[in-house]
């Protein structure tokens, strides 16, 4: 049985772009537009990592980030940032709640995979 | 200038009395020399006599008078000395008496039982000349000798017989004549030398007295001056206290005008950072229209000297037409001063005044050297409110500076985050696009995607330049510093540049000394420096060319050379080379990709740490960059240094 991602990100554009680069790479992707989608659906289906854009509507990377943290049911799940915010502060802070890893975009998609890779 | 100007008005007590002194001690001084010329002749003349009467008669009197004549001889010269140290009350007092003395003993000896009577006649002159004024002596010598004369005469010739007067005494009668002739002189002569005495003495006591007025008169100077000082102290301790001009303007004209015994008063003083540009102070029935006329009739304007100026109209009758408005106000006189520091002027204060008695030259002086410090006092809380002022306005800079600074760093991070977004769909679709997803591209697609995400790539590479180097601007940039082995930093770097240095057929070299010691860099900016250079090396040297890096340690320092075989540096674009957005061929550049900002960040990251960096380079013959990174010192060498140095 192959691994499961989710992937959240706002831009449907990017959201393509990692969906079809991992489907290629032989995972199963689960696709939120927004923070509190990526919470329902780590809750339903527990995925094995989760890559999450930081700035979304609706709910935020950072709060779903929390959120997902929170819950006993999907703390385990490793979480990988994906954002535009590049500077030192914002990695950091990504870190401080609980990010496993962090990427800048722009990215390769050979990067995003083997950054998965490491994960699973 | 206060100071100053306390001097001057002290300073003519003393030099001005001095000459009128100094010509009366001269004229004492002539005045005793004359007595004691007439005394040396007097003993001189006497001793002769003496000298004669002996060899012709030697008998006990005349030795005693040659004794006499001696002695009143030699004691001119004590009498000189005494004269010449300036102690003439008591020179004329000591000859007096000595003079008196000896003269009795002579008269005793040559007159013999007369003697007594001679006496009677000498003491009177002595007496008038002490007692009485200078020439009574010469008038009673002269009525003594006349009396004398007189009655010897008269006995002479028989018509009277006074025994007492002259008598025969042990002398022959031939001597008489003489005898009476030598007291006759004696009594002229001691007549005319106490009378000079006595003139001495009455000059001496002059001088005296007019010394001893002069110090009175000093002493009531210094008593002002020391009243002025008093006040100028309280008024200091009051000025000390206040903070601003015009709390500072309106103490002291309160004591300014309690000096002058003004009811009312006010002071204007410009100041630039006072409403309208003007502080005014006022004190009592001076209200703000009569302040405001006045100084509108150019009652400032009368203060034409740096003293201040009494102002009660002229003599003939014509009036500044301040003074007019002030009588009309119901004052009689103004007193103006002027209030100036050393470099420029204030303003002024005015005392206005009624009936009350003119102010007096010792409040003057006062007024004057208090407006004087008032003005200095002000001079310096405007100095220091500008100072104060330009310190907020500094202060406002800085923040407005700061926040800048903020609103740059902040677009920086926006403009980052706006650029990223969409260049992450531009590499993303490409990278898909030649990883095959999409379906096989011809051979034209493949270039042409190739290019779009090289391109993608390089203004990514811009943006995170750019980024580097306003942290690095901003002074945002920590290092974190610590031992690093440049071997292993090369062996992170290298790994980087070698598959595109193969690929030209680049051969890459190091060539570190084995005793090179660890540099104290943050092991990331130094890696980002050998990268940068290194990059460029192989991104500028022709195929088959050759790369080195080469370490040295070199005054307390380590010098590493990044060294190629490529295109090199033409001297006069060396100067520009780390500058920003510099690149020497744009048209060869453009096909070797970069941002233009690697060598002016690898600049800012070398003088970050400490060091510096430097380019030898000939074109078509290579480059060299050469850059410096400190030496790492561990804490017991750091403190060993700090101890020594």
């Amino acid at each position: 049985m192959s691994k499961t991602v989710l992937v959240a990100d706002d831009d449907p554009d990017i959201l393509d772009i990692v969906t079809m680069s991992l489907e290629a790479s032989g995972y199963d992707v689960y696709r939120a537009e927004n923070g509190r989608e990526a919470v329902q659906l780590a809750r339903q289906h527990v995925p094995d990592l989760i890559l999450m854009d930081m700035m979304m509507p609706v709910m935020s990377g950072h709060e779903a980030i929390e959120a997902i943290k929170a819950d006993p049911a999907t703390t385990h799940i490793p979480i990988v940032g994906l954002s535009a915010k590049a500077m030192a502060t914002d990695i950091e802070l990504a870190r401080d709640i609980g990010v496993d890893g962090y990427i800048t975009k722009p990215f390769r998609i050979a990067q995003v995979v083997s950054v998965i890779e490491g994960y699973l | 200038m206060v100071e100053r100007r306390v001097a001057a008005t002290v300073r003519p007590v003393g030099p001005g009395c001095t000459p009128a002194g100094r010509d009366g001690e001269m004229n004492a001084r002539d005045h005793f020399t004359d007595v004691l010329w007439a005394r040396a002749i007097l003993s001189l003349a006497v001793l002769i006599a003496a000298v004669v009467f002996y060899f012709r008669d030697p008998d006990t009197e005349s030795l005693v008078l040659i004794i006499a004549c001696g002695v009143f001889a030699v004691s001119n010269v004590p009498f000189w000395s005494l004269a010449r140290n300036g102690s003439h009350a008591a020179t004329c007092t000591a000859m007096v008496v000595t003079d008196a003395a000896l003269i009795t003993v002579g008269v005793i000896c040559t007159g013999g039982v007369l003697s007594g009577v001679a006496i009677f006649y000498l003491w009177p002159i002595i007496l008038a000349s002490l007692l009485l004024a200078p020439w009574a002596s010469y008038l009673v010598a002269a009525g003594v000798s006349l009396l004398y004369g007189t009655l010897w005469g008269l006995e002479h010739l028989g018509i009277a017989v006074t025994p007492s007067t002259v008598g025969t005494g042990p002398l022959p009668p031939e001597w008489h004549a003489q005898t009476v002739g030598i007291r006759l002189a004696g009594f002229l002569l001691i007549g005319l030398m106490t009378g000079m005495l006595a003139r001495a003495l009455q000059r001496s006591n002059r001088r005296l007295h007019s010394a001893n007025e002069r110090a009175e008169e000093q002493l009531s100077e210094l008593r002002v001056a020391n009243r002025r000082l008093r006040a100028l102290s309280d008024a200091s301790r009051v000025f000390l206290r206040r903070t601003s001009a015009g709390e500072l303007l309106d103490d002291a004209l309160h004591e300014i005008a309690d000096v002058a015994g003004a009811g009312a008063a006010f002071a204007r003083i410009d100041d630039q950072y006072a409403e309208g540009g003007v502080i005014m102070a006022r004190l009592g029935d001076a209200t703000p229209a009569v302040a405001r006329r006045l100084t509108d009739l150019g009652v400032g304007e009368l203060a034409s000297t740096d003293s201040p100026v009494v102002c009660e109209g002229r003599a003939d009758g014509v009036s500044p037409p301040a003074l007019t408005a002030a009588r009309e106000e119901g004052y009689q006189r103004l007193v103006v001063a002027r209030l100036e520091t050393r470099e420029r002027p204030l303003g002024f204060l005015c005392l206005l005044l009624g009936t009350q008695p003119a102010v007096d030259r010792e409040r003057l002086a006062t007024l004057d050297a208090l407006s004087g410090q008032l003005g200095l006092a002000i001079g310096t809380m405007q100095s220091m409110e500008a100072l104060r002022h330009l310190n907020d306005e500094l202060r406002r800079a800085n923040e407005e500076l700061t926040h800048l600074d903020e609103l740059k760093s902040d677009f920086m991070a926006t403009m980052s985050h706006e650029l990223r977004t969409p260049l992450t769909s531009i590499i993303g679709y490409s990278d898909m696009l030649l990883s095959g997803m999409a379906g096989t591209m011809d051979e034209k697609q493949t270039t042409f995607v190739s290019s779009i995400l090289n391109n993608g790539e390089s203004l990514l590479n811009l943006i995170n330049d750019i980024l580097d180097l306003t942290k690095i601007e901003a002074g945002k940039l920590e290092l974190k510093r610590e031992a690093v082995d440049l071997r292993a930093a090369l062996l992170r770097v290298l790994p980087v540049i070698k598959p595109k240095a193969a690929e030209k057929g680049i051969k890459v070299s190091t060539f570190l000394p084995t005793e090179l010691p660890p540099v104290d860099a943050d092991p990331n900016k130094l890696n980002q420096v050998l990268l940068n250079l290194l990059t460029n090396a192989v991104k500028y040297t022709q195929e088959n060319g050759s790369v080195s890096v080469e370490a040295r340690r070199y005054d307390g320092q380590v010098e590493i050379w990044v060294t190629d075989t490529g295109i090199g540096i033409a001297r006069e674009d060396q100067e520009r080379i780390f500058q920003r957005f510099t690149q020497i061929d744009s048209s060869s550049t453009r096909s070797q990709g970069g941002t233009g900002l690697g060598l002016a960040i690898t600049k800012e990251l070398v003088e970050l740490h400490g060091g510096s960096i430097r380019l030898q380079s000939r074109l078509g013959k290579g480059s060299s960059f050469i850059f410096t990174v400190p030496v790492w010192q561990s804490v017991g060498e750091r403190v060993a240094e700090t101890a020594t140095g």
